[in-house]
Order: structure tokens, then C-alpha cells, then sequence
């Protein structure tokens, strides 16, 4: 799955560990999904979509 | 890795450094306590100084491994009271295996407690395996725990694999008899196997 948060994270010029510490996951986490090793979990998908203040569908892209 | 680089390339390579030193120094040190514990024939003395060593470097290779977790940003607290339980469990098995051998060697005892001594080393160990099962219980980080259940479950069909296997060899004669108190190292090493191929990916 695709997704935009390399993007959304340099737009609000976040480093990995800014946005692991605000999701309250490792920043390997975020490393992951953001490289689609690893899919996040709806509940985790919808705090990533509440953080950019976007939806799940504006940040991920199951086409991918 | 396609991601952004470490947060603290320099603390990660440092916390690596120091992580390998200290393996190194356990094997410098326990192949020479070995070789003086067969040397100057020290029997019981040798065996408790290589347990005490072995034990003083565990503590220091986990202290070193959780700083580098620390590092790369992926340590979790769930995984340091893990790592604190094991250490305990390990204490407790270590305590348990040697006072077993000694109580079985030096008394005579009755059936039940023959029983109770020989279900001492088993409770270091079940302790170990209590742990494994706490820390996918309280892992909150979902990728964390994710990681850990496919190694556990790489762990778990080494077990089945080999365990198989050897049963069949055993049955016709081909193999020795395998005890099966090895079915948690067995496991372990398949869980180190997991954690090794990820590190290698990653």
C-alpha cells in the first residue's frame, strides 16, 4: 500500500521520531509504514489521518 | 532502508561498537575461564566463576542492546521489563539447575521430592516463556509486537521442523535420544535466527 507521509512529514518539516512521538509509536514504526514493510491497523490509521488532519484515504493508497 | 536515515547515525553506530565489544569480550573471557576452569581443575569453584561471568556479561550485552534500540528508535518499555524478566528467569534457572544437580547427586531422596527437584530448573525456564507471552500482551506499539510474533513464529517452526525431523530419525535408530528440555533453546534459536535475518534486512 502506498502512502504520503514522507510528503506530509517534510511539509510540516517533522523528522520520523516527531511524528513517532506524537503517533506514541517507535520511530521504526514509522520507518516502516512509511516504506510499506508494514501496514498500519485501522485504529493507528485513523490517528495518522487525525495527526495531518486529513482522512485515511488522503494519506494511504491501497493501489499502491 | 528507503526511509530517513537514523535519528542518531552517530549514537547508533557508537551503541553498535559498544554492543560488539562487549560480545567479544564475553567470548575472550569465558574461553579463557574455560580454559583455566579444565587447566587448574577447579570443578564446582570453575563452574560458579563461568555462571557469575556469564551472568555479569548478560546483563552488560542487554544493557548495551537496549541502548542501541534506544538509538534506532525502536525500544519500547514493554521491552525493557521483558529483558528484566528474562534476566530474572535466567537467575532463577541458573539457581535451579545447580541446586537440582546437587540436591540429586548429594541426597536420597523420596519419589515426591525427586519429583519437586527435577521440576526445579523447569520454573527458570517457564518464567522465560511467561515473559515471551507478557510481551505480546503489553507491547503497545503494533509494529514492535508485529516483529516479534513472526519471529516467535519462525522460532516455532524451527521447533516443529527440527523436532520432527529428529523424532522421525530417532524412532529408526539413526540419531541419539534428544532430551526434550531442548524444545526452549531450540525455539530460542529460531527466535535469534528471525532476529538476525531482520537485522541483516534492515
Amino acid at each position: 500500500m502506498n502512502n504520503r507521509l514522507k510528503v506530509l512529514r517534510a511539509e510540516r518539516d517533522w523528522s520520523q521520531q516527531d511524528l513517532a512521538d506524537r503517533l506514541q509509536v517507535s520511530r521504526q514504526s514509522v520507518n516502516a509504514i512509511e516504506t510499506g514493510k508494514y501496514d498500519p491497523s485501522l485504529p493507528l490509521a485513523f490517528r495518522i489521518a487525525d495527526i495531518f488532519e486529513l482522512t485515511i484515504e488522503q494519506i494511504f493508497n491501497p493501489k499502491g | 532502508m528507503n526511509g530517513e536515515p537514523n535519528m542518531a547515525p552517530a549514537a547508533a553506530d557508537t551503541d553498535k561498537r559498544k554492543l560488539w565489544l562487549v560480545v567479544a569480550a564475553e567470548m575472550v573471557a569465558l574461553a579463557v575461564a574455560i580454559a583455566a576452569a579444565i587447566t587448574f581443575d577447579l570443578g564446582w569453584i570453575g563452574g560458579i566463576l563461568i555462571v557469575v561471568m556469564v551472568a555479569v556479561f548478560t546483563v552488560m550485552i542487554v544493557r548495551a542492546g537496549e541502548s542501541r534500540a534506544r538509538s534506532l528508535g525502536n525500544f519500547s518499555e514493554a521491552m525493557g521489563r521483558y529483558n528484566r524478566r528474562m534476566l530474572a528467569a535466567s537467575a532463577v534457572y541458573v539457581v535451579g539447575l545447580f541446586g537440582a544437580i546437587w540436591a540429586h547427586d548429594e541426597l536420597s531422596l523420596p519419589t515426591a521430592g525427586a519429583f519437586l527437584v527435577a521440576l526445579a530448573p523447569s520454573i527458570g525456564v517457564l518464567m522465560m516463556v511467561a515473559a515471551m507471552a507478557r510481551l505480546i500482551v503489553e507491547e503497545t506499539d503494533e509494529y514492535l509486537r508485529h516483529r516479534y510474533v513472526r519471529s516467535s513464529l519462525f522460532g516455532l517452526g524451527t521447533l516443529l521442523t527440527l523436532a520432527t525431523i529428529w523424532g522421525f530419525f530417532e524412532q529408526f535408530d539413526l540419531v541419539p535420544h534428544a532430551p526434550s528440555w531442548m524444545a526452549v533453546p531450540v525455539f530460542a534459536l529460531g527466535l535469534g535466527i528471525a532476529h538476525c535475518g531482520r537485522w541483516g534486512r534492515e
